[in-house]
């Protein structure tokens, strides 16, 4: 489990907190040992590159830390019990992704699905689901849509995407709602320009 | 951050209007009477945007004065004063902008980032007294913007974080409010701000950018070829996508504005976010069909 034993020290030593600490505990510390080590103050300073070398450590530590979620020494995966026939809609393997993802771990989750070897259609949902929760809305389409390609039948998977475009869709939706749109024919656009130019020599 | 976050001026009340233009003079003053005439260069609109989100979360009413100014000599202004929403954007403005200029110095060289870089030297160490934290994080996150486009990183989406971290960190303005949930609230809106401003801007500069050969993440996510296809051929084939990415964030942002608790400007914000917004992404989104080409 330990990759960058030789490479890395303990981030959360590096960083001066006990570990398991909460995000907003990571970043506090981050914030006060930059801070610390700050390369502003150490100008024309012997201590400059000491400094600087130090401010590496904490970057990658933190870096670490807020990739991966949380760093464990010993590890804590789950046994994966997989099928050896076909694949069931929702392995079990995959029981604790969901759970993470529901709760807003997504370090953890993201870390399992780094792991798992089992790359099938709810592999890609799943980091499907786990970009939605990132933000990273344009990924999420991109696994959602080959889970969906890859096991077309499930309503999951395709519940899911239909959300995702509703999402996007009820924004238009709503400003239209309030008017959006009304003013949208070519006399007004003309007038739009008209404004927009007129804007612009009002403010600057 | 590039002006591209405006009010539907058309549908703005004249009151709306006028209290619009005051806050984008206040942010100018504000400015003026703290650091002094040269950093008043670098006025944004997408500022006025923070500035005007922070305060609707304050009761009080803003102060506002008719006033001239050297920029515009012949009338008076509205120009909200004294307004810490004000203060704090302005703030927030000359703190990117010289990080900005620090960007601009180490890619092209030359005198003008460098006379700039000097100008702004005594407001940038204030500034970074006042918001230490803060600008650790944004300089952090541009750092790593940096480093994905030398990478030529060629994930939409993982280009695009860094920036909208940075804009994150700028709308949480806890030194105006230390309620936590109005606070992530504001980390929601700025977050998706930043990822809007950083699609709209990437789609807007497709054509230089090819020409140019300069970074742009769509251009190598959606694998564009110059000899195979051409530019107009590659913006129809993304549309539908960026399309979906940019109402997306708008969905997002437009939520997390409706979870706060509004004191004022409602309906001013409400504008940008519900109409502003949108003009700007269609009229992007459009950009080569030649129906749309402008009068005159």
């Amino acid at each position: 489990m330990r990759k960058e034993t030789q490479k890395m020290q303990n981030p959360y030593e590096v960083l001066g907190i006990k570990e398991g600490a909460s995000i907003q505990e990571i970043k506090a510390a981050y914030k006060e040992q930059v801070k610390k080590y700050h390369p502003d103050r150490h100008q024309d300073n012997p201590l400059y590159e000491l400094a600087e070398e130090k401010l590496q450590e904490i970057n990658e530590a933190y870096d670490y830390l807020m990739k991966n979620g949380s760093y464990s020494p010993g590890g804590t995966t789950h046994s994966s019990n997989n099928y050896g026939g076909g694949q069931p809609r929702q392995s079990p393997e995959f029981r604790q992704v969901r759970i993470d993802i529901d709760r807003g771990n997504l370090g953890a989750a993201e870390a399992a699905l780094n792991r798992s070897k089992n790359r099938g259609a709810e592999w890609f949902f799943l980091s499907g689901m786990l970009s939605l929760r990132k933000g990273w809305y344009d990924e999420a389409v991109t696994n959602v849509q080959t889970a969906i390609s890859m096991d077309p039948n499930n309503v999951e998977y395709r519940t899911a995407m239909n959300n995702m475009l509703q999402t996007s869709g009820a924004y238009r939706t709503n400003a239209y709602g309030r008017g959006y749109g009304s003013t949208n024919d070519e006399l007004c656009r003309m007038l739009q320009c008209y404004c927009c130019a007129d804007m612009l020599c009002d403010c600057i | 951050m590039l002006g591209y976050v405006v009010p539907d001026k058309p549908e703005l009340k004249i009151r709306e209007y006028e209290l619009y233009s005051g806050y984008y003079c206040g942010i100018c003053k504000s400015v003026k009477l703290r650091y002094g005439q040269i950093p008043r260069m670098v006025l944004n609109y997408d500022f006025v945007f923070l500035a005007l989100v922070l305060s609707a979360l304050r009761p009080s009413t803003e102060k506002i004065k008719q006033e001239r100014c050297p920029i515009h000599p012949l009338k008076k202004r509205t120009v909200v004063y004294n307004e810490p929403a004000v203060d704090y954007a302005a703030d927030m403005m000359l703190l990117l902008t010289y990080f900005k200029l620090m960007d601009d110095q180490r890619d092209e060289g030359g005198l003008k980032p460098a006379a700039g870089l000097a100008a702004l030297k005594p407001v940038y160490k204030k500034l970074m007294k006042s918001y230490s934290e803060k600008g650790i994080m944004i300089q952090r996150e541009l750092n790593e913007l940096t480093s994905l486009e030398e990478q030529k990183c060629s994930s939409l989406d993982r280009a695009a974080e860094s920036f909208a971290k940075l804009m994150e960190e700028v709308f949480a303005a806890d030194t105006l409010t230390d309620d936590s949930h109005a606070l992530e609230l504001l980390r929601r809106i700025g977050y998706h701000t930043g990822k809007w401003i950083y699609l709209i801007d990437a789609f807007d500069d497709l054509e230089e950018n090819a020409k140019s050969g300069s970074y742009n993440p769509l251009l190598l996510q959606w694998d564009y070829q110059p000899e195979k296809e051409e530019m107009q051929d590659f913006r129809n084939r993304i549309r539908q996508r960026v399309e979906f990415n940019l109402l997306f964030y708008l969905a997002e942002l437009s939520k997390a504005w409706d979870q706060l608790s509004i004191a004022r400007n409602r309906g001013l914000v409400e504008n940008i976010i519900y109409s502003g917004l949108l003009r700007k992404t269609e009229e992007v989104l459009e950009k080569g069909n030649t129906k749309d080409a402008k009068p005159l």
